[in-house]
């Protein structure tokens, strides 16, 4: 497995007409060959291709997977034109519902929409040393219109069975004012992929950039220069073909603890930099960071909405009055002001139309609520300033490419007192200057003019930590009662309150107890509840059920009770991809166990500690015993937020280590005194 | 009359008192466990022919939290046999007062876009107001449908949802004076209220003051535990076809008129068939023959269209193109088999896994899947036409154990699907663990799944790659540590289908050694955890239902490193209960220490008081699924 994953995602830029690096990648030397592939015809050997060292027990195999763009011109309009050609082998039952194929197309924020311009479809199938093929007719095609703005194009194949192999072709046109960037063609997908290329043909009034993400190197990249006439009365334009192919494609695969498989598809991406007609449209689009930057700064959807904002001026006087001498109880007051007045509508964005609105409204998407903040932060005279990041289901920010589309949030940044927060009201039970999980994606975009935007680190300020302490003593048949303390702080403790403050304790306790059938609970208290600045701590008085067993003279006890873990999250040998916790955690479990009369240690669990290089993570354990007192300490910190796959072997050993030590039991023996 | 129609037209007009949109108006005990309170609920159907009916809805709904902001929405589901002729809603404050008009803008009109069916002409239109800052406030809604399948009537459970209480509903059924309604009353409070005039008759049922429902584990299915009014015609019409609806009979009479003469087959075809099964002797060969080709050459294409989704497109069009749904499946199925010379009979039934049955006692269309009746000899062969993996006959968790209609030239009958008892549904796992001083331990095991305990691993056996499966594998193993070295599943076609599952498995530190003493858990894969005791008392009857029929089996025999031997030997434990049995033992032989561990659980209705037993039960039996037995290296005294 390749260990260096991460950080050898590799990553390419093309500009269509300044492409001179053309050593940022090699194709690779291989024997795979492009396919030659005619539409609808297929021979018996197509049936019985050599192996591709692809997994062979998937329920299919993409064949071929070829996408071209070319641009036009319809109604005065550029279009784009893709057409896909795609063959699929089926080789299990399971995939017979690929026979039938969906594709979404959109309308425009106008009037104009996507157009499906053609549709073919064949299924072939081996019978004997015969194929019989069968033709997609209108009967099996049909168009949905789902919404205003989305209609699926639907067409299912005839005849599809076990062996078939099916193709189609479609041709789509899409005109600029509906996208104006050609689709991402992902090289990789859930199944395995022989041949998949894609070839685009970009007339040089046309800057895209061109980005690759994913981890397979290309089989095949090539470009040419042609000519072409896409303007009637303009002399032919120059433009660059661009090819790209990858051979035997492995299906893509998922792990726990990932952001999301985006992050590592191979595929190409495109975004439009600069349109320069002759005589006609120049327009540029965002092409470095500093223009991006400043792009947003006077965007009526963006800067324009938190530079000045009188309507907030009664607010900010309120706040100021009541908090006249301390910056920081402002900033809180402010900061708790949003969160509690405006609702968060539960979606993501990094824009808004119009903040006064959404004060008025009440309720706003992230992009509405975090921009209103800085507004209000503004008017308060913070310097506050928004600060653009991917989600973690978005995935990752690259920073080679200054692209608005990479972001789908926007939080506040405030720089008071020589200090540098981050805040986001759309959590009203999160802590001042932490971020939501989501938000959690190693870097972001501080945008403030003057040319001094930057990136930001988005690692998180708090950790995931649970801290959970005991006195106990062993009630007959197996019960074990006394005290616990359960305190969550950071990510952990925000999570609890706000599964507390949605559900109420009820269901909170629910939660608790559905994971621990043996706990009866006497009384229950729990506090901070309410302040997101302070721990959330439940103290129980409890009764644990078969939390020992008796044998003979002897009593063994586990002292982890029903807190310790029990399974090995990691349970392959190997990882693919880095491991992603979101942020550090920090587990601890104390108890006391008060011995019962006439009972003496017999042998108690050996102590253990292990450390992860760079002191990047500690797992603890120790028992001891004083006098007719026993008291067990287990400690876990995982210091970084994400692990590389080169770490993971140790991490594996780490979490073994623990599970093996909860395990672990305390012997007790009825002394020879007690014996009557 | 004159009054009823005034109460009937009554608009939600201004001047009449507000309290309904007040939310201090609702009474306390509707707030406990409340998200929301059906305020009113108004619901008036007019039958205007056999053929054609007016549906109108009204709702005030007063919005107590979060998450009772999902019940202040609209959705209204139409196709082209039903035309949504209005749809009306207002928002309010808490006070009662009118913040705002839904306006055309606020209503979404699309498809029912559910992901399956490929052709479906299901729309849906939904209104949402937006989201409001503070609670409590109230909807309003109305809207009127006109409907032209009335093979349907509604089904009237106005408090649709957990934890929403109801505060007023009516229902109310205008019918032709000749078209007597049917209808089936179910825990209402109060039965219906009749008044029949010269031309019309009308049928009122109303509720009061239902509080919120909590939902426990367990419980019965909702519709059994929720106030329920289930309406049908007596006689209907639908795109020209008429019927009539009183019996089962006449359900089935109906279902099979629309779908007669609809199962030609090309003669190719026809020969194709008869020449497949001809040197087939027995009945059962020829029908195995016809469902193999059934299964390696169609597939299932939903198509939710044609006479209200109930008329199958014909078997020559299938023959055709090779999809189909699964009216269109069964059909051609059928015609295969009448060319094989075997004859079949359609089977309407409710299909899924946990659906409730149909209402027996109440004949009408209950139904959402079809499937192929095949009686030969003594048995009935129950066949899945949709599935193209399944093996014959095997009914399963989809459509076992329940009731269909089989849809005969005479007219419907209604019988059972086969149902499975916990001996069908085993699991067994018989493993060979040798066992190292430091407490590790390799492991093979030979494990059998079979009936609906094999369904999941089947399933993944033929949809998941070599890595998938692996994948779906080590999710499932609950060993702490450990590693599976290799796996191999394997399918047996057996009429109660079964999957083996071979695993070898390398276990790290599956005994905790502690100075001279090594503690062995016994229940290597297969122990259960207790279940949590009810937190307040139990309101519902405990329901074990289909899924609770099943035996697992375990067998685990460990090698023991050399000089170590029990310290103590558990006793055999046997534990039995109105749920089901559970029994344990351990011996030691040749140096080997067998674990044998039974555990049966039979599905059943238990009154609410029983749910306290249950808990006991799977204590118990959690309990000794984590016996240990702790070894002792013996000292070794000659040398």
């Amino acid at each position: 497995m390749d260990s260096h994953l991460y950080k050898r995602i590799w990553v390419l830029t093309l500009l269509s007409f300044l492409f001179m690096d053309t050593t940022a990648v090699v194709a690779q030397a291989t024997s795979t060959q492009a396919p030659i592939v005619k539409l609808g015809r297929v021979t018996a050997a197509d049936f019985d291709l050599a192996a591709s060292g692809l997994d062979s027990t998937a329920e299919a195999e993409v064949l071929y997977d070829h996408g071209s763009v070319r641009f036009d011109l319809r109604n005065n309009t550029f279009i784009m034109e893709f057409t896909r050609h795609r063959r699929i082998r089926i080789l299990k039952k399971s995939a017979l519902n690929r026979g039938t194929v969906e594709i979404p197309t959109f309308k425009g924020e106008g009037a104009e929409r996507e157009y499906m311009v053609g549709i073919d479809g064949y299924t072939h199938n081996l019978n004997g040393q015969n194929v019989t093929t069968d033709k997609l007719t209108r009967a099996g095609m049909v168009s949905e219109r789902v919404s205003d703005q989305v209609t699926l194009e639907k067409f299912t194949l005839p005849n599809v069975r076990e062996g078939s192999i099916i193709e189609y072709r479609y041709v789509l046109q899409t005109p600029f004012s509906v996208a104006h960037n050609p689709r991402t063609w992902a090289f990789q997908e859930e199944i395995p992929v022989r041949w998949s290329e894609y070839n685009i043909t970009i007339p040089n009034y046309f800057y895209y950039k061109i980005i690759m993400g994913g981890y397979l190197g290309l089989t095949e990249q090539k470009q040419r220069s042609v000519s072409m006439n896409l303007l009637p009365g303009v002399p032919d334009t120059p433009a660059i073909v661009y090819h790209f192919a990858i051979a035997n494609v492995p299906a893509l695969e998922s792990e726990d603890y990932i952001t999301t498989t985006r992050d590592y598809t191979s595929k190409v991406e495109f975004e439009l930099a600069k349109v320069q007609i002759p005589n006609g449209l120049i327009k540029d689009f965002t092409v470095s960071w500093e223009t991006l930057d400043k792009t947003l700064l006077m965007a009526d959807w963006f800067g324009n909405q938190y530079k000045k904002a009188p309507f907030l001026r009664d607010v900010a006087t309120l706040i100021r009055s009541q908090n006249p001498t301390d910056s920081l109880a402002r900033l809180s007051a402010a900061y708790d002001y949003i969160r509690k007045s405006i609702k968060w509508d539960g979606s993501n964005s990094y824009s808004c139309k119009s903040t006064r609105k959404i004060f008025e409204a009440k309720k706003g998407d992230a992009g509405d609520i975090n921009l209103l903040l800085i507004a209000l932060l503004r008017e308060l005279d913070f310097d506050a300033n928004p600060v653009l990041l991917s989600t973690r289901s978005h995935g990752r920010v690259m920073e080679e490419y200054a692209l608005t589309r990479q972001f789908d949030y926007v939080v506040a940044h405030v720089h008071t007192n020589g200090q540098e927060i981050m805040l986001d009201a759309t959590d009203p039970f999160i802590k001042m200057g932490m971020l939501p999980k989501r938000c959690l994606n190693q870097t972001g975009r501080l945008v403030v003019p003057d040319q001094k935007s930057r990136f930001v680190s988005l690692l998180p300020t708090e950790r995931d930590t649970e801290l959970t302490s005991g006195q106990f003593t062993l009630a007959d048949d197996g019960e074990v009662k006394g005290t616990m303390k359960h305190s969550r702080g950071g990510y952990s403790g925000w999570s609890a309150r706000s599964v507390y403050q949605t559900d109420g304790e009820a269901k909170y306790l629910e939660q608790i107890l559905k994971k621990r059938p043996n706990w009866q609970l006497n009384t229950t208290e729990i506090t901070g509840v309410s302040n997101p600045a302070a721990a959330f701590e439940s103290n129980h008085t409890l009764v644990i059920a078969d939390a020992y067993t008796e044998a003979g003279d002897r009593i063994y006890l586990n002292p982890m009770l029903t807190e310790g873990r029990t399974q090995n999250p990691f349970k392959e040998k190997t990882r693919l991809y880095p491991v992603d916790f979101g942020a550090p955690i920090e587990e601890a479990f104390m108890a006391t166990f008060t011995l019962p009369q006439g009972f003496a240690v017999e042998e108690l669990p050996k102590a253990a500690v292990i450390s992860l290089p760079d002191k990047a993570g500690r797992f603890s354990y120790q028992v001891l015993h004083t006098g007719n007192q026993l008291q067990v300490v287990s400690r876990l910190s995982l210091r970084k937020p994400i692990y590389f796959a080169e770490e993971y072997g140790a991490l594996r050993e780490l979490f073994a280590l623990i599970v093996t030590k909860h395990a672990e039991r305390v012997v007790l023996k009825r002394g020879e005194v007690a014996k009557k | 009359m004159k009054k009823l129609f005034l109460w009937l037209l009554a608009l939600p007009t201004l001047g009449v008192a507000q309290d309904e949109y007040r939310a201090s108006a609702i009474p306390a005990p509707l707030h406990t466990n409340a998200h929301a309170v059906i305020r009113r609920h108004e619901t008036v159907f007019t039958v205007k022919a056999p053929g054609e009916a007016t549906h109108r809805v009204r709702t005030v709904v007063t919005v107590l939290d979060a998450k009772g902001d999902d019940q202040a929405q609209l959705v209204v589901r139409y196709d082209k046999l039903s035309r949504v002729d209005d749809i009306w809603g207002a928002l309010y404050g808490a006070d009662g007062g009118l913040i705002k008009k839904l306006r055309k803008a606020d209503i979404d009109d699309r498809s029912a876009y559910d992901g399956v069916s490929f052709l479906t002409d299901n729309r849906l239109k939904q209104a949402i107001f937006p989201r409001q800052p503070s609670y409590p406030y109230t909807v309003e809604f109305v809207y009127e449908t006109t409907e032209r399948n009335l093979m349907f009537y509604p089904t009237w459970t106005p408090q649709s949802d957990e934890n929403v209480s109801l505060e007023q509903a009516t229902l109310t059924m205008v019918m032709p004076t000749n078209m007597p309604l049917r209808y089936k009353e179910v825990n209402m409070k109060t039965p219906v209220e009749r008044v029949a005039g010269n031309q019309q008759t009308v049928y009122r049922w109303a509720i009061q003051n239902q509080p919120a429902l909590q939902l426990e584990p367990m419980a019965p299915p909702a519709s059994e535990l929720l106030s329920t009014v289930y309406t049908a015609p007596t006689t209907f019409e639908v795109q020209g076809y008429a019927g009539v609806m009183q019996s089962w009979r006449d359900l089935g009479r109906f279902y099979y008129l629309l779908n007669r003469d609809r199962d030609q087959i090309p003669d190719a075809l026809r020969q194709r068939v008869v020449q497949l099964t001809a040197n087939e002797p027995t009945a059962l060969g020829k029908i195995k023959k016809v469902y193999e080709l059934v299964q390696q050459s169609t597939r299932y294409v939903s198509v939710q269209l044609g006479i209200g989704g109930w008329q199958t497109i014909e078997a020559g069009k299938v023959a055709d193109t090779q999809y189909g749904d699964c009216k269109a499946l069964t059909n051609y199925t059928r015609a295969l088999l009448k060319a094989a010379g075997i004859p079949a009979i359609d089977a309407l039934v409710r299909a899924g896994n946990g659906a409730p049955d149909i209402r027996t006692d109440f004949p009408s269309f209950q139904f959402n899947h079809v499937i192929l009746c095949v009686p030969i000899n003594q048995d009935t062969l129950y066949l899945e036409c949709t599935d193209q993996s399944g093996v014959m006959g095997y009914n399963g968790t989809f459509t076992g154990g329940r009731h269909v209609l089989l849809v005969t030239p005479d007219g419907g009958k209604l019988t059972q699907t086969r149902h499975y008892s916990p001996t069908d549904n085993r699991q067994v796992r018989r493993i060979d663990v040798v066992l190292t001083a430091d407490g590790n331990a390799t492991a093979e095991a030979r494990n059998l799944y079979t009936g609906i305990q094999q369904e999941s691993r089947a399933q993944a056996l033929v949809s998941k790659s070599q890595t998938e499966q692996r994948n779906w594998l080590l999710q499932r193993i609950v060993i702490p540590n450990y590693e599976l070295t290799n796996f191999l599943l394997t399918e047996h076609r057996t009429p109660i289908p079964a999957v083996s599952e071979n695993l070898t498995l390398s276990v790290r530190k599956w005994a905790t050694p502690s100075g001279a003493r090594l503690f062995l858990p016994l229940n290597l894969m297969s122990a259960l955890d207790p279940v949590t005791p009810a937190s307040a008392p139990r309101q519902f009857e405990l329901d074990l239902d289909a899924n609770w029929d099943w035996q697992d089996t375990d067998t685990v025999s460990y090698q023991l490193p050399a000089s170590y031997t029990p310290e103590f030997m558990p006793a055999p434990v046997s534990i039995r209960s109105k749920f089901g049995d559970y029994t344990a033992q351990v011996s030691l032989k040749d140096g080997r220490l067998i674990y044998m561990r039974q555990i049966t659980v039979r599905r059943g209705r238990h009154p609410a008081s029983a749910y306290a037993e249950w808990v006991d039960f799977r204590r118990r039996a959690a309990r000794q699924d984590k016996v240990q037995v702790v070894l002792v290296k013996q000292e070794v005294a000659t040398k």
